[in-house]
Parts: structure tokens; C-alpha cells; sequence
């Protein structure tokens, strides 16, 4: 058994890692609690990946050095598609403070291409790969985009709980706040595609699209977030070169339920 | 009750951050727009976000422009032209909403606007009342400009809410009241 002391300070503030989003950072008390891993979970086009990507760029700003773990897409494409913020600029990729890289390269490294179901062994080889470019790049905020892809090869829910556990403990340990994007469909009763993935993470945003009298909003909810007390409430958000902006939801209108 | 002439005093005296209701007469409805954009820019060195529910900004320009009104300092929110399937192509300092019953778009837009010009003061145009009440339930409109306006308020912006004076109803009256600091009434 471990001889680790453990104590509670009940009235010690977490350290924050400011997202830099005006309005995510207010409804978090001032940012997610550092170290923390959470999951921004949402079906298509809510707006995760440009969300995720200006928690990065804001991190970088701040002269954190983040990278973004494209999974779905390469990365110069992603980046061809988002919104061109105002506050953007090249140098911050080209002092390595905003770094990009891509899944299938990893993969391909790791010999993993061919396969369709990874083993433990691969896990850890992908846990590690990504350890050594945190490590070597002093990393401070990291986005996988998409978590879900990556399980979608794990197949069994013991090997998806074992890569995502084994992630956030290594993130952790480099005191590296991270975002995990989780793809479900609009319909999905539940906040991760597998199940395990809400249950591990320390944080739960649910973005999704609210269709209120034909017309669809952008929404976003904080749903869990440990370390800090937070608004639960829905709030309506705008992607724009300022970046995202968020209002509250009007409760006059119809909203829909969730279990 | 001013009358338009008296309009432009008015607004001098408002002090900054402040909340009016302009009830507006039919007559008199473009006179108004263009002495208040004419009046907060040039006079107030400020920065215009004209919200329009009722007509395209592109006529709103227009008007602007053949009464040679500067509007470089004028930005447009838009929700109205996407509903009437009218034009919608890029025009300069006009930002669009899909719908006027989308009304957190509007305070989103408005927001952007805000933070794109951070350096500058803001008067906030919202035309006009009657319009957002055709297509939204009262209680949801309420909670609108309850928000908008501490919002705007919080950003030490005027919020000016107009409305025309031959359509209004008593409910609209009683949450213009709630809201605003000032009400005025402007005929010919």
C-alpha cells in the first residue's frame, strides 16, 4: 500500500488555467482547475475543435507551449477551416510555442497503421509517444481531437479506460491542463460515445445545437468540472474572429431535457 | 413629449450608459434615425451599432447616404433581410442574424461588435421594439432587453430602444419602463 500522505485543505483555491474565452472563464470561477483533463463533448459542427483550438492559442499567447493532437483530420487542413481569429499570429507556430501534430504520424512510428484493434502494449506506446513530445516541449495545454477516433480502435472497455486513464495521469504529472473531444451523435443519451470516457474525466463541457421554433442555436454547458464551482446552466455561443462569445439562453423559449 | 427638433438636445443631456425609449411617431420615424446617427457621432465622437428588426440595413444606408451622413462609425446587425430572403450579400459594416426571433444571435453580434472596437464608445440602436414583439412571445422579449441592457449598461454603453408610437401596446410599455432610464416620446 502506498505510504503517499494524503490531506485535505478544503479552503486552498486550485491553481487556474485561464482559457482566455471571457465567458467559459466566468462561468468557471476563472478557469479550469490546472491539471485537470476534460471532456468537450458534442455531435457535429457545435463547435469543439475551434473552441479547443483557442484555448491553445490563448495558452500560447501566454507563452505556455501548447500542441493540439489532430486524430480525425491533418492539422493544416483543420487549420485551413477555422474561424481566423484577430489575435492569431504565425509566430506563435513558428516559436514552437503552438505546436500540431498528427495522429497516423504516431501511428506510423509506432508501426500501428495496419492494425484495427490496438493492444495494451500499443497503448502504452501511444501514451508514451505523446509523453515525449510534452516532455520535450515543456508542454502546458494539449487538445486531442478526436478522443473517440482513438477508442473507436481500442474496441474493449477496459483498453479505452486504460489509454484514457493512463493519458490523464501523464498529463497530469507534467501539470498539463488538457481538453479530450468526444464525438456523439445528437441523440446520444450520454456524454461520451463509449461511456467510460465521462466517467474518468475530470470535466464535462457539453456543446451542442438547440433547435428552438426552426431556428438553431450554438449551446454550452458546463456539466461537471472538478476543482472549482461553475455555472450549470446553458448558455447560446458565436464563433467569431474575436473568438467565442457567449450569452446566456433565454429560458422563455422551449428547451429540451436531459437525462 | 419633444418634438424632433428638440430631439437632438435631448440626447446631449443623457448622461453616459444611459437607457432610452424613444416612442416614436410614423411621421417623423427616418427625421429620428438620422438626427440621433448624425448626432452621437459627430457631436459624442462615438461609434453607432444599429440593430435593425424592421428594415434592411441596406435601406437604412441609403437613407444615411442621401442625407449625407458619414456612417463609417455606424455598424449594422442585421436581422431582418435573411427573413425576407432579401439581400445578404457581404456589405460593409453590416453584420447579419438569421431571424429576429433569434435573440441571443443579436446580443452575440452586438457583443463582437463591442469587443472588435474595444477602444472606442458605443451608443446601441435597437429598431425597433414593435418588430421583435411580432415575432417573439413578450416574456422571452423581456428577458431580452433585461439582459441586453445590463449588458450594454456593465460595457458603459447608451442603449437607445425605439419604438413607433401607433403600434405600441400597453405590455411593451410596462417592460420599456422596467428597462430604461428615460422615456421619451418624439412627434413631428
Amino acid at each position: 500500500m502506498a505510504n503517499e500522505k494524503l490531506s485535505i485543505t478544503p479552503d486552498k483555491e486550485r491553481e487556474r488555467c485561464v482559457t482566455g474565452i471571457g465567458g467559459l472563464d466566468t462561468i468557471l470561477n476563472g478557469g479550469i482547475p490546472r491539471n485537470n483533463s476534460v471532456l468537450i463533448t458534442g455531435s457535429c459542427g457545435t463547435g469543439k475543435t475551434t473552441l479547443s483550438l483557442e484555448f491553445l492559442v490563448h495558452g500560447a499567447i501566454a507563452s505556455e507551449a501548447c500542441l493540439f493532437v489532430s486524430v480525425t483530420e491533418a492539422s493544416a487542413k483543420m487549420l485551413s477551416n477555422i474561424v481566423p481569429y484577430d489575435f492569431f499570429d504565425e509566430k506563435l507556430i513558428d516559436e514552437g510555442k503552438l505546436n500540431f501534430v498528427d495522429m497516423p504520424n504516431i501511428y506510423d512510428k509506432l508501426k500501428l497503421v495496419q492494425k484495427s484493434e490496438f493492444s495494451f502494449d500499443d497503448i502504452n506506446a501511444i501514451v508514451s509517444a505523446i509523453e515525449k513530445i510534452v516532455k520535450e516541449k515543456k508542454v502546458k495545454r494539449l487538445v486531442v481531437d478526436s478522443i473517440t477516433s482513438v477508442c473507436f480502435q481500442l474496441k474493449t472497455e477496459e483498453k479505452i479506460r486504460d489509454f484514457i486513464l493512463n493519458l490523464m495521469k501523464m498529463l497530469s504529472s507534467h501539470g498539463c491542463t488538457s481538453l479530450l473531444i468526444s464525438e456523439i451523435s445528437p441523440e446520444e443519451p450520454r456524454y461520451s460515445l463509449y461511456g467510460v470516457e465521462e466517467a474518468i474525466a475530470d470535466g464535462i463541457v457539453l456543446m451542442g445545437n438547440l433547435e428552438r421554433h426552426g431556428d438553431l442555436l450554438r449551446t454550452i454547458q458546463v456539466v461537471k468540472m472538478r476543482g472549482t464551482e461553475h455555472s450549470r446552466a446553458k448558455y447560446v455561443l458565436d464563433l467569431t474572429p474575436v473568438g467565442v462569445l457567449l450569452v446566456p439562453l433565454l429560458k422563455g423559449g422551449a428547451v429540451e431535457g436531459r437525462d | 413629449m419633444v418634438s424632433k427638433d428638440e430631439l437632438k438636445e435631448k440626447l446631449d443631456m443623457l448622461e453616459h450608459g444611459a437607457a432610452l425609449a424613444l416612442k416614436v411617431e410614423v411621421e417623423v420615424y427616418f427625421d429620428v434615425i438620422t438626427t440621433l446617427t448624425d448626432s452621437f457621432i459627430r457631436d459624442k465622437d462615438m461609434n453607432v451599432i444599429y440593430t435593425t428588426t424592421t428594415i434592411p440595413a441596406a435601406s437604412i444606408i441609403g437613407v444615411l447616404d442621401a442625407m449625407e451622413i458619414k456612417r463609417d462609425r455606424v455598424h449594422f446587425v442585421d436581422a431582418v433581410s435573411y427573413m425576407t430572403m432579401g439581400g445578404t450579400g457581404k456589405m460593409k459594416g453590416v453584420t447579419y442574424v438569421e431571424s429576429p426571433t433569434m435573440l441571443e444571435n443579436i446580443m452575440l453580434k452586438i457583443e463582437y461588435l463591442l469587443k472588435k472596437h474595444p477602444a472606442e464608445s458605443h451608443i446601441v440602436v435597437l429598431d425597433s421594439i414593435n418588430s421583435l414583439a411580432i415575432h417573439n412571445d413578450i416574456k422571452i422579449l423581456a428577458e431580452f432587453l433585461h439582459i441586453l441592457v445590463s449588458n450594454l449598461r456593465s460595457h458603459n454603453c447608451y442603449t437607445l430602444i425605439m419604438s413607433v408610437a401607433e403600434q405600441q401596446a400597453d405590455d411593451i410599455d410596462s417592460i420599456l419602463a422596467m428597462v430604461c432610464d428615460e422615456f421619451m416620446a418624439v412627434t413631428g
